[in-house]
């Protein structure tokens, strides 16, 4: 803008600065952690500054644990979800907003009640559909027809185990509806008029304006996905399709009484982190570039 | 805010949300199909026993009076968590909006929280907040038993909705950081040319024209707050002390998961799906209700 | 978009199958979920090379699935999934929810119907005692035990002039006002878990928790510990820590019961024998370790155990279970067990591989020593430890309401009495949901 306002300004960095000590402190007292001794974190509980053993403790992770693998089996879940999500998500709210046909209201409330209901609590049916894809099918047909069928998919310990029941969520709907909202009524009333059809529209038009929301809902999908820890532990059981969320959990006591080794947990989660940080540097672009002409 | 105009035809909606609807209905619809079974049955875990008991779970679960404290800790947990949330993400978004230069740095920095395990969150923050070590044991010093969130339960469910706070605001803040983007500039230049200050440019253009996006991310922390906030209890309080953090979703996890009551859970979860359902339409009807009144006006 | 990613889904479906086939070819796989973490796994997974490298013609995959409960959740999906491992290793609060779960071949019959001769007697008391059936069958075998003992600081306990560790809950007492007078600023330290306040030393006075011993001779036991031994105990517990006697290990520096000690900032502390491990680690602390008292003039019985034991699924292909067998039976072996004791801190299981720890060179670690000298007291019907429905529900209500009279929200008798009817109506829902079953306790 223009004008200024300096005493504005001072303030808001002043926040911003707070914000950040808040925001990043614990990722300090991680760091601090990761880079002292197990025996000094025996003596003196975690550690609050910085000590001379990371690297030490770092090579120890990945001797201990194949860490390279799980991060391959995260990037390629997160890749495979981030995509899945954006196509499905940016295609429905498209149904779902811009139709009249009352079908688009069966589709907006049939997925928005996914929110409803995390997937961990309906973890033990969820693994059963994945370990056996056609279930639900057979069961219908069962009852319906009485058939039985035999054929079974097994989708455990597979990428399409891992990532399926991540995107059967609404989030990504509903962030596209919502952002869908904001755009122009006359965008499309002017598409109309020149005889462009919906999906014309949506191509030509419509992604283009979504540039920033797929930048957002992409970096929160992926970092979400990557992060997950419950579904990708309970859909493995051998060490080759696991995540580095689980790979962080591994080296995690499970007993009290049972000698910690938090500074190798921390700096396991330290090199969790770095290909997440690396797409949020990469999205940033996005955001900027995505719609600062938006509307003109 | 006018409605979008609408295309024509019946089958293409469909034939567009329907990827998505078969995704769901295969590992939403039918795992919840078979939550709601157990929910009218006695179940044991290894599925060798089920007996139909009608709404018996539901009449223990209602006649628990431990569940009516579980509800209050969730409407206070849910409401302070969301309104923190949503609050400090806007500030930070705007103020980060507000510097446009320094503004990348920060807001680079800012998501960082977002991509941090939750496996590792729990005890990062336990360490933080421990009242023996750290910066709350120095104000323990200073005055003696002032933070003690293993004794006292509104201490606890501060350092929850913290702890919760922590980790929903880098979502809301990149989404409004996103629609704040997507207001074309000229509108704010107009307004600024006419004087308009920058905190009046805020309350005037900017929040009323983000307005879905804010009730998106309050939507979606409504339901991570209610639905999926059982990872951060777990970790930080067990429910503890004495029950004050044991949220509904807490209870239904814990239940469900760690004592393999797939009965109880399931009544439990179908509870929190009402509950949630009844938060989220109160919420809509609210929102559209100021749509229609300004589209009126 | 659509297309190509539901192409790369089905290939990936399909890459699954062709993966899962050749293991399903080969006869002697098996495969073994354990529950462990860290230096933990390490031990388990060492255990498996060593097994892979000496039986050729069998192969173990040893699969860590998560904590005690992540591994009981995923078995139990797994299995309702029709796809569980052949061995899973299970908490043994979760032994009730085996039992009776109708999906296990016993480890006593596997055993036998492959040969293997396996003397239940040759385990030591307070194990076999803890995992018997009612008919003394071992349904499981042992795996990951400790007990609880005393450790204390000694060179603390030394300034503050008491001459060696208290044998009775009232020279405990003495001890602790003894070091709070000395200038102590945490003279014990406890973490408040149940396992270590009832259980324990209800075993060790021979008191009930439940009724129908325990929870041993059916469905139809009630909680029963409210007014007994457990609130005499749990009122001094509660006056202790009013007093600052006994400090909670959230304000510790370590935050940690073990390392709270370990670390030498208190002076005692009653934690499992597994612990020891940690105290060594640390090198900073000379510990005296001593059994758990009792009150005095009672009479003392034998410890319970607390820890895990391995499970063989049944309906898996024949070829597995021999190898299975034979897997179970080199764990068991002696060497095997010092190997894992000595990684883990876990007690040795037999007497054989007792004896044999005795006369190496290094001899038992002190908690391990003091830990198999409490579990082969005498016994009673309680000191075998409480088998109950829903036991890990019942801990955490144990655990909130004892929060609360700590706090100061109700007396520690209410809280009690209130712990035993919300655990009584988890038992009653217990025994109603195997109600229909045809077998109510194997």
């Amino acid at each position: 803008m223009i004008e200024r306002h300096p005493v504005l300004k001072l303030l808001t960095l002043l926040l911003l600065m707070l914000s950040l000590v808040f925001a990043l402190g614990p990722l300090y007292l991680a760091l601090c952690s990761a880079s002292v001794t197990s025996r000094q974190i025996l003596l003196h509980g975690l550690a609050l500054a910085p000590g001379g053993h990371l690297l030490e403790n770092l090579a120890a992770v990945l001797h201990r644990a194949d860490i390279g693998h799980m991060l391959l089996n995260s990037l390629v879940v997160a890749l495979i979800v981030v995509a899945g999500k954006l196509a499905l998500a940016s295609t429905s709210a498209f149904a779902v907003v811009y139709f009249r046909s009352r079908m688009r209201h069966v589709v907006f409330w049939g997925i928005f009640a996914t929110l409803l209901l995390p997937l961990e609590v309906r973890i033990v049916p969820t693994y059963a559909v994945a370990s056996d894809l056609l279930e639900p099918l057979r069961a219908v047909l069962a009852a319906c027809t009485g058939l039985h069928l035999r054929v079974s998919l097994n989708l455990l310990d597979s990428y399409a185990g891992l990532s399926l029941p991540l995107m059967a969520s609404a989030t990504g709907t509903f962030l596209f509806r919502q952002f869908y909202l904001t755009v122009p009524a006359e965008l499309a009333e002017a598409a109309r008029m020149d005889g462009a059809g919906a999906w014309r529209f949506f191509v030509d038009i419509l992604l283009p304006l979504s540039k920033a929301n797929f930048a957002a809902l992409g970096t929160i999908v992926f970092l979400t996905t990557w992060k997950d820890y419950m579904w990708p532990l309970v859909a493995t059981s051998r060490p080759e399709m696991r995540t580095i969320a689980l790979g962080i959990a591994s080296f995690l006591p499970t007993e009290t009484g049972q000698p910690p080794e938090w500074n190798l947990v921390m700096a396991a989660a330290l090199i969790a982190l770095a290909p997440p940080l690396l797409v949020i540097g990469l999205t940033q672009r996005w955001f900027v570039r995505g719609v600062t002409g938006a509307g003109k | 805010m006018k409605t979008s105009a609408r295309f024509h035809g019946r089958w293409m909606p469909l034939a567009l949300g329907l990827p998505q609807l078969v995704l769901i209905a295969w590992f939403f619809y039918w795992p919840s199909w078979k939550g709601l079974w157990w929910s009218l049955h006695l179940e044991c875990p290894f599925g060798h026993c089920t007996r139909f008991v009608g709404l018996d779970n539901y009449r223990r679960e209602l006649g628990d009076a431990s569940l009516y404290a579980s509800l209050l800790s969730t409407a206070v947990f849910s409401l302070c968590g969301v309104a923190l949330s949503v609050a400090a993400a806007l500030a930070l978004a705007w103020m980060v909006e507000f510097h446009r230069r320094s503004g990348k740095l920060f807001r680079y920095l800012l998501i960082w929280p977002y991509a941090v395990a939750g496996s590792v969150l729990g005890v990062i923050l336990r360490a933080a907040a421990s009242p023996g070590i750290g910066p709350m044991a120095y104000l323990n010093r200073l005055w003696p038993h002032v933070w003690q969130p293993h004794l006292d339960g509104a201490q606890a469910m501060a350092l929850v909705v913290a702890a919760f706070a922590w980790t929903q605001i880098p979502f809301d803040f990149i989404v409004l950081v996103a629609a704040l983007r997507s207001i074309p500039a000229d509108y704010l230049a107009a307004a600024a040319i006419d004087g308009a200050g920058p905190l009046r440019r805020l309350l005037d253009i900017q929040i009323p024209m983000i307005r879905p996006q804010l009730f998106f991310v309050a939507t979606m922390n409504l339901v991570d707050s209610i639905t999926n906030s059982f990872a951060i209890v777990d970790t930080m309080t067990q429910g503890g002390p004495g029950g004050a953090t044991g949220i509904l979703a807490y209870r239904a996890y814990r239940d469900g998961f760690v004592g393999l009551d797939l009965s109880g859970s399931s009544a439990l979860s179908m509870l929190l799906m009402l509950l949630l359902l009844a938060a989220i339409a109160a919420q809509f009807a609210a929102m559209e209700r100021r749509a229609r009144q300004e589209g009126f006006r | 978009m659509i297309g190509r990613a539901a192409a790369r889904r089905l290939a990936c479906a399909l890459w699954a199958l062709a993966a899962a086939a050749p293991l399903a070819g080969r006869a002697a796989e098996v495969e073994f979920w354990y529950a462990h973490g860290g230096l933990y796994a390490q031990a388990i997974d060492e255990l498996c090379d060593g097994f892979n490298a000496t039986h050729p013609q069998d192969h173990v995959h040893c699969l860590s699935q998560g904590t005690y409960e992540q591994t009981l959740r995923k078995a139990v999906a797994a299995y309702r999934a029709g796809q569980p491992p052949a061995l899973v290793e299970i908490y043994d609060i979760g032994t009730a929810d085996m039992l009776h779960s109708e999906a296990i071949y016993p480890v006593d019959a596997l055993m036998k119907d492959n040969g293997q001769a396996v003397d239940d007697a040759d385990y030591l008391d307070g194990i076999r005692r803890y995992y018997a059936a009612a008919d003394g069958r071992l349904f499981s075998q042992p795996f990951g035990t400790s007990t609880l003992v005393l450790y204390g600081n000694r060179g603390k306990l030394a300034a503050a002039g008491i001459p060696g560790l208290p044998r009775t809950w009232e020279a405990f007492e003495q001890a602790l006002r003894a070091l709070k007078a000395h200038g102590e600023s945490c003279p014990a330290v406890a973490d408040f878990t149940p396992w270590k306040m009832l259980d324990q030393v209800n075993a060790a006075a021979g008191a009930p928790i439940a009724s129908a011993g325990n929870g041993r001779d059916g469905l139809a036991a009630r909680y029963a510990f409210a007014d007994g031994i457990h609130r005499r105990y749990m009122r001094d517990v509660a006056r202790w820590h009013a007093q600052g006697l006994l400090l909670p290990a959230v304000l510790t520096h370590a935050g940690d019961q073990p390392l709270a000690f370990a670390d030498g900032e208190c002076a005692l502390s009653l934690d499992s024998t597994g612990s020891y491990a940690i105290v060594l680690k640390a090198g900073i602390v000379d510990a005296e370790v001593g059994p758990l008292p009792a009150y005095a003039g009672a009479a003392r019985y034998g410890n319970t155990i607390g820890g895990s034991s391995l499970w063989v699924f049944k309906g898996k292909p024949a070829a597995v279970y021999p190898a299975a067998a034979r897997f179970l039976a080199y764990l068991r072996e002696p060497r095997q067990q010092r190997l894992f004791s000595a990684r883990t801190g876990y007690l040795p299981l037999t007497r054989e591989a007792q004896r044999q720890l005795e006369a190496s060179p290094l001899g038992e670690p002190a908690a391990i020593r003091v830990g198999l000298a409490s579990m082969a007291l005498p016994g009673n019907a309680y000191s075998a430890g409480a088998r109950l429905g829903f036991m890990s529900l019942f801990r955490l209500i144990w655990q909130e309401e004892v929060q609360r009279a700590l706090a100061g929200r109700q007396s520690m008798d209410d809280a009690l009495a209130h712990a035993q009817a919300r655990g009584n109506l988890l038992l009653a829902r217990f025994q109603a949901t195997y109600a229909g079953t045809a077998r109510s306790q194997p």
